[in-house]
């Protein structure tokens, strides 16, 4: 009789960590990967800009401008900047490259100013339209904050099997809610589930762009079709457009290339023609990543194929505003 | 277990340990009450199982403990699942709310069932009470030759002898008339009462009522097989606590050898005895009485009787002898009793000895045993269930009013399970027809997997209450039958609630 109230004593205690920690566990994750899923929205502090960089910036304004619009293509915005992912750009860059768009006079362009300026309305000199493609969570947790700031509007051209799929990388669809309806953002279509590289031949093991490469079928042993590659191609755009609408969005005017991808690298030659006609009946016109990008020309009006300035990890705000100030070179001076 | 053993009452079914005290005499089970703990009955087959052993070696309260730890040890794993997902819930909208919801109303049935819960006819009780109360038995019967005697003669070999056993014949046509006459020549506590043209079993039972004299009113249908100390597990209860007003029983099927559908009803039944009701009890608000065997105190349901052989619905009578309606007069009494006895103040059940409405406990007793015969064929079943389903909606339409003054965990369950039924078969239809015509044949896989959880953990608590038992692995596949193919009847039962038939169950 002696050691049993000790015993149960014990056993109670040992029973009580047991629960306290099969109840605490979960709670302490849960809360953990709450806050790590929902985007809080992160201030960037306001940039300093040079003042030499201020003074050509502001001597850029003071200029007649291109009376073209200009697309600049950002990515994810990170504090993180990983050396293999290129294209990620810091928050603190972005506020200072935003900071340069304004001081050199930039106004920005939602899709409808730039769809009316296609169809022969005119938009204000130095107009830009700033885009950001795949729909990741740096967009809302950095760039919103920063757009705001400068009274900036901007592009999120989202993959839309990938939304809420990946809480970490990911925008959700509650968050491209809560960023179309501050009036800041336009969503459009950046390929449903074609941001992806598939198998284009067995003897290679060759990949290709989803869109332009013709399918290696391993069960088969042959590529797809071109009817197959035809379907599958459409299939996805049709997805990506009919999810964004389903989710109670405008439908897509602009479609984003995934890898900039427009014509290279294919295993048929016949695919970025048809892609392009696959893409034209579904929307207004194609944005893609060019190294020569300027201000769009009624050429690129014609196709229907926009041409961006791409802005990677590196750039900074005074190699941007080159670029955008040459860009606007040739139509500048045709204007004057 | 055979029918001719059942009757004879030699070899008890091999699924029950109780009956195992039947024999004892009454003093030496109200003594091995006074200790016994909800899982007592497990004892004499887990003792070689070291946790259960060592187990009973505990006190009360260290033994709960140790209970609260393995269940939460248990429901570890889907705390997690759920801590991962709730910060998506939005993402997914009702979906994501859904999944989330099955999962913790599971854990915390689970936790009311199998800490919380305490058997009510385990509890002390003076042996001095065991027989002095009369108690009125009814058994109404229609055209069961085959079945009734068996029945007849497990309520009156019962180990309480104080009965008195009404049985209604209401209008059978077969054999049923004389083999009543026959048993009751030879034990006096039969009163068979035989109506020559058939009025209904409520109303047939309330007949009988008018003249039964016993404290307490036990119900049990034509069909089932009474273990011995049923009885006695019932008047314990009540002796110990006067606030019982209504108490369930825990029945499993007579005829679980018959075939694969009454084994899988057979394991089903246990789960919605010893798990769903036994968490309804834990907070004294049984929201079913089930019929094989329903107990009440007769002050808590006698002025109610004419409101029930009355009960009409949607404009015409509702003939469904519903034990579900019968608790609900004794769960809601305090909010609508005197408003139902108003409407039959006249009638000698009200008028010659009215009660005050209280707020009575309805409890489920694990302990006090019954074998009803289940539906053998698939047609029967879903008869079955169909008429289960439509005095289902008759009395959702009752309680919903009242059913959240009892409280808010038996408001939770109540309203959480009404929730449930009405959106399963919208959840089956978007998740089995729906989403896979729309090529998302994940979102059907997701959901058949989470069915298959479901059942494991219910299959997991069969395995518990029944060690040793390998019929457990029916539990996922009666989960699955359920919940693609019974979740539907609850519209068919609402589009026929206007078609109605007599029926034992």
């Amino acid at each position: 009789m002696n050691g049993r109230p000790a015993k149960e004593v014990v056993v109670r205690s040992v029973s009580a960590l047991i629960v306290f920690a099969a109840v605490a566990v979960p709670v302490g994750a849960g809360w953990r990967w709450m806050r790590d899923a929902v985007p809080v929205t992160r201030s960037t502090p306001a940039a300093s800009l040079d003042v030499a960089d201020l003074a050509d910036y502001e001597a850029f304004a003071a200029g007649p401008g291109a009376a073209a619009p200009v697309i600049i293509s950002y990515h994810d915005i990170s504090p993180d900047l990983a050396e293999e992912r290129s294209y990620d750009v810091s928050p603190t860059a972005l506020e200072e490259q935003m900071a340069m768009l304004k001081a050199a006079g930039f106004v920005s362009l939602t899709v409808d100013q730039l769809v009316g300026y296609m169809a022969g309305e005119s938009v204000p000199p130095r107009s830009v339209l700033i885009t950001f493609d795949d729909g990741t969570k740096g967009v809302r947790t950095w760039a919103d904050k920063i757009l705001e700031r400068h009274g900036f509007t901007a592009v999120a051209f989202v993959i839309t099997g990938s939304v809420g799929m990946s809480p970490h990388y990911y925008l959700s669809w509650n968050d491209l809610h809560v960023l179309h309806d501050s009036g800041r953002w336009d969503i459009q279509a950046h390929t449903h589930a074609g941001h992806v590289r598939v198998p284009a031949s067995a003897a290679t093991g060759d990949v290709g762009a989803f869109l332009l490469t013709r399918k290696w079928l391993p069960a088969e042993e042959r590529v797809e079709t071109i009817d197959e590659w035809t379907t599958r191609v459409s299939t996805d755009m049709d997805l990506s457009i009919s999810r964004l609408t389903d989710e109670g969005f405008p439908t897509p005017q602009l479609f984003a290339h995934p890898f900039a991808a427009v014509s290279v690298p294919t295993n048929d030659p016949s695919t970025p023609a048809l892609l392009a006609g696959i893409v034209d009946e579904r929307f207004v016109a194609s944005v893609a990543n060019t190294p020569d990008a300027t201000v769009l020309t009624p050429g690129d009006i014609a196709a229907g194929h926009l041409p961006r300035v791409a802005v990677r990890s590196a750039t900074t705000a005074h190699e941007l505003f080159d670029r955008l100030a040459s860009a606007s070179a040739p139509l500048s001076e045709a204007a004057s | 277990m055979t029918l001719a053993e059942a009757t004879a009452g030699v070899d008890p079914p091999a699924q029950t340990i109780t009956i195992e005290h039947a024999s004892a005499d009454a003093t030496s089970l109200a003594a091995t009450s006074l200790d016994s703990l909800s899982l007592g009955h497990l004892r004499s087959v887990s003792d070689r199982r070291s946790i259960r052993s060592w187990m009973h070696t505990l006190d009360g309260r260290t033994e709960r403990a140790v209970r609260r730890a393995l269940l939460a040890l248990a429901v570890f794993p889907a705390l997690i699942l759920v801590a991962w997902r709730f910060p998506h819930v939005s993402e997914r909208g009702i979906i994501g709310v859904y999944g989330i919801a099955v999962i913790l109303s599971t854990a915390s049935i689970f936790y009311l069932a199998f800490v919380r819960y305490r058997d009510p006819a385990e509890m002390a009780v003076p042996p001095t009470v065991l027989g002095e109360r009369l108690v009125s038995f009814f058994i109404p019967v229609k055209n069961e030759q085959d079945n009734i005697e068996q029945c007849v003669r497990s309520v009156l070999d019962s180990t309480y002898r104080n009965i008195e056993l009404f049985v209604i014949d209401d209008g059978s046509t077969d054999g049923t008339r004389a083999v009543l006459e026959r048993i009751a020549d030879c034990d006096r506590r039969l009163t068979v009462l035989c109506l020559d043209v058939s009025i209904g079993k409520k109303a047939a039972l309330v007949t009988a009522a008018r003249h039964a004299s016993g404290e307490y009113f036990v119900f049990t249908d034509s069909d089932c097989w009474l273990a011995p100390d049923a009885i006695v597990k019932c008047i314990a209860a009540f002796g110990a606590d006067p606030e019982l007003g209504g108490m369930s029983g825990h029945a499993r099927a007579l005829n679980a050898d018959h075939s694969f559908l009454t084994r899988i009803q057979d394991v089903w039944y246990d789960g919605q005895f010893s798990i769903s009701k036994a968490a309804e009890s834990s907070f004294g608000s049984v929201s079913c009485v089930s019929g094989p065997l329903a107990a009440f105190r007769r002050e808590a349901i006698i002025n109610y009787l004419p409101a029930w052989a009355s009960d009409r619905f949607v404009g015409q009578p509702f003939l469904f002898a519903t034990d579900r309606q019968l608790t609900a007069y004794v769960l809601g009494q305090q909010w609508v009793g005197e408003k139902l006895k108003a409407l039959h103040a006249d009638d000698p059940l009200v008028a010659d000895e009215p009660h005050e409405p209280r707020a009575w406990k309805v409890l489920y007793a694990r302990s006090a045993r019954v074998w009803t015969n289940v539906p053998e064929s698939p047609r029967s079943f879903l008869r079955q269930q169909v008429r289960w389903k439509k005095s289902f909606i008759r009395n959702t339409a009752f309680n919903s009013s009242w059913m959240w003054r009892r409280g808010p965990v038996p408001a939770a369950l109540y309203y959480g399970h009404v929730l449930w039924v009405t959106l399963a078969p919208v959840m089956v239809f978007l998740h089995l027809v729906w989403w896979p015509l729309h090529g998302y044949y994940l979102l059907t896989a997701l959901y058949l997997a989470g069915v298959a959880v479901k059942g494991l953990a219910w299959g997991a608590a069969y395995r518990v209450q029944n060690p040793g038992d390998p019929k457990w692995i029916y539990r996922p596949l009666m989960t699955l039958i359920s919940a693609v193919m019974l979740s539907w009847l609850i519209i068919w039962s609402a589009l026929t609630l206007r078609r109605s038939v007599w029926s034992r169950g």
